[in-house]
């Protein structure tokens, strides 16, 4: 066996499912992607596999959290060419992460291909910057909600704000 | 007379019906020879806005690009106002939006706007649902401001909290709706349209003190599209399929009325399937078969195959595009008597209506079908026949659209 051969045996595409509608959607969208490489569809044991077996070549079920590590531990060992999501999450990238493809990325309910990019600490790191900056953002929006209530007897009397000197004077100009 | 419509969500394929209802709005008014253009927004890595091509849209298109921070409210009126001018129409419809609207309405204030709601946006600030703890929601943004504006901010506070953003939450917190400023300028924003077009009477009732000129307008079909197919042939022992499409995945669409219904009848007789476009793996019994994700294309063909279409929904559904659907492929229709759905299907004509949420009903009604072929038929057809005659989009254009356009346009 030659090394491009070789090469060629042990790249494949991998579909990761979670539960969504759009699974089938993935996989469309890898063999169009990808039409030549051999592609593999990884689904829980209760998934009816009769429905994606004409769109891949091999299918591998898991059980549970364990089984699906042990699968990404196997596929890595194999060696991925890509793995799609279905979703981004910290959870899945970590999945596609664990999977060691040198392209990793999600197909959205809309069928957009988007990339994994950055490395799973630093997506890590903002997501919990998110995290912090929108608890924050949420407290001082039940501070606007609870401390200053739209008072009835403004809505019968008084000419809104924004309205009185033209659009030019609405809340956020 | 010219027409300019602004959609501030459009995408194509559609993501859902409001998408649908504006494209064939569109090719409708274009072919019967009234100019048109569609302006819609679209936000770079935003799945939900703009995410279609123009130059496959079969009329005038416009697509507005923004990037993440050039997505502002100065200016996205600016543009919507410049594309508008361009193209100088004597109407402008809004179409869909959820915050942003009120902004847009009264940037192109200076022409002859109807803003079009598919949803209930304009009456619950916490989605477009208008439903909270399993049942309608009793309260209305425009009488109840502050309720609305509390329970908005404790339902979006779980995305925020976990970082995460979606179209609805990206858009409150650009238009600061949770202030009473907010609250204000949007009310006295909404009468700057000259009229305003919801799906049914619950949501006419709450607008009119905003926009006298508020009227019902339903969405249509295109026949083409879906055909009408003859039943198919099934002897009395022959396997029935009742099919339910649609966002069956959302809880609100009442697929587990569905299911429960199915397992009632399935004490009495084996003769039938529910097939249900939700995910795949979804553990269901035996005879309930989840068709996952099918291609809008392939939709009518699904129809074609069924004998019998439920739509179970559990909340006020403002329209319900997939009754109209099943009906026009001459299929009868089971479905909640709910929102728009109550105005769609007869009951005892065109199907069966049945109280929101109450499987027992169904089962029934599925029982009374699923024993008459003849039936059947004969609902179909009438349902075909109601479609056909009412319901194209060639006669909502002409019954509903051209006479506001005279009367506001001049």
């Amino acid at each position: 066996m030659t090394g491009s051969e070789h090469q060629r045996e042990k790249a494949n595409v991998v579909a990761w499912y979670s539960r969504g509608p759009h699974f089938r959607k993935v996989l469309a969208y890898l063999r169009q992607k990808y039409p030549s490489l051999p592609s593999c569809a990884v689904v829980p044991s209760s998934y009816p596999q009769a429905l994606i077996a004409p769109q891949v070549d091999e299918i591998r079920t898991i059980r549970g959290a364990l089984d699906a590590l042990y699968h990404a531990w196997h596929l890595r060992r194999q060696g991925v060419r890509c793995v799609a999501v279905m979703f981004d999450s910290f959870r899945l990238r970590t999945i596609a992460a664990l999977c060691g493809a040198e392209e990793q990325g999600c197909v959205t309910l809309d069928g957009r291909w988007v990339v994994f990019s950055e490395s799973l600490a630093r997506y890590a790191l903002r997501r919990a910057r998110k995290r912090i900056l929108g608890t924050l953002q949420w407290l001082r929006i039940l501070v606007h909600v609870y401390a200053f209530p739209v008072r009835n007897d403004a809505i019968e009397n008084k000419p809104p704000h924004a309205m009185r000197s033209g659009r030019e004077e609405s809340p956020h100009q | 007379m010219r027409v300019a419509i602004v959609d501030l969500l459009f995408s194509w394929p559609p993501h859902g019906g409001a998408d649908v209802d504006v494209f064939h709005l569109a090719h409708a008014l274009q072919t019967l020879g009234i100019p048109v253009e569609l302006a819609v927004t679209h936000e770079y890595g935003s799945w939900e806005r703009g995410a279609s091509r123009s130059d496959d849209l079969p009329f005038r298109a416009k697509r507005i690009d923004f990037s993440p921070r050039s997505f502002t409210i100065p200016n996205i009126c600016r543009a919507l106002r410049a594309a508008v001018e361009d193209f100088a129409p004597t109407v402008v419809i809004l179409a869909d939006g959820f915050f942003l609207k009120p902004y847009v309405l009264h940037a192109l204030r200076d022409f002859p706007v109807i803003n079009r709601y598919f949803a209930y946006e304009a009456v619950c600030s916490k989605d477009i649902l208008w439903y909270r703890d399993g049942r309608p929601c009793p309260h209305a943004y425009p009488r109840t401001p502050d309720i609305c504006r509390r329970c908005a901010a404790q339902a979006l506070g779980t995305l925020m909290r976990r970082g995460l953003e979606n179209t609805w939450l990206r858009e409150y917190l650009l238009t600061r709706a949770y202030t009473p400023e907010y609250y204000f300028f949007s009310q006295e924003a909404l009468k700057c349209a000259r009229a305003t077009i919801v799906y049914n009477p619950l949501l006419q009732r709450e607008l009119l003190p905003l926009c006298p000129e508020t009227i019902c307008v339903p969405s249509g079909i295109t026949l083409e599209m879906f055909p009408y197919s003859p039943p198919p042939y099934r002897t009395a022992s022959d396997i029935k399929i009742i099919l339910m499409t649609g966002r069956a995945e959302d809880p609100m669409k009442g697929a587990s009325v569905l299911i429960e219904a199915a397992e009632r009848l399935r004490r009495k007789r084996e003769d039938f399937e529910v097939w249900i476009t939700l995910p795949e793996e979804t553990p269901t019994p035996a005879y309930v078969k989840c068709l996952g994700w099918i291609p809008y294309d392939d939709i009518p063909s699904l129809y074609a195959k069924a004998d019998i279409c439920v739509v179970p929904s559990v909340w006020e559904e403002p329209f319900g595009i997939v009754a109209l659907e099943a009906m026009a492929t001459g299929r009868p229709v089971c479905a909640s008597r709910a929102g728009g759905l109550a105005g769609i299907v007869i009951d005892g004509e065109t199907g069966f209506l049945f109280e929101r949420g109450n499987s027992a009903a169904l089962a029934d009604a599925l029982e009374v079908l699923l024993e008459d072929p003849a039936l059947r038929k004969r609902m179909g057809a009438a349902g075909h026949e109601r479609a056909a005659s009412e319901y194209t989009w060639r006669h909502i254009v002409e019954q509903y659209y051209i006479p506001l356009f005279h009367k506001i346009g001049s």
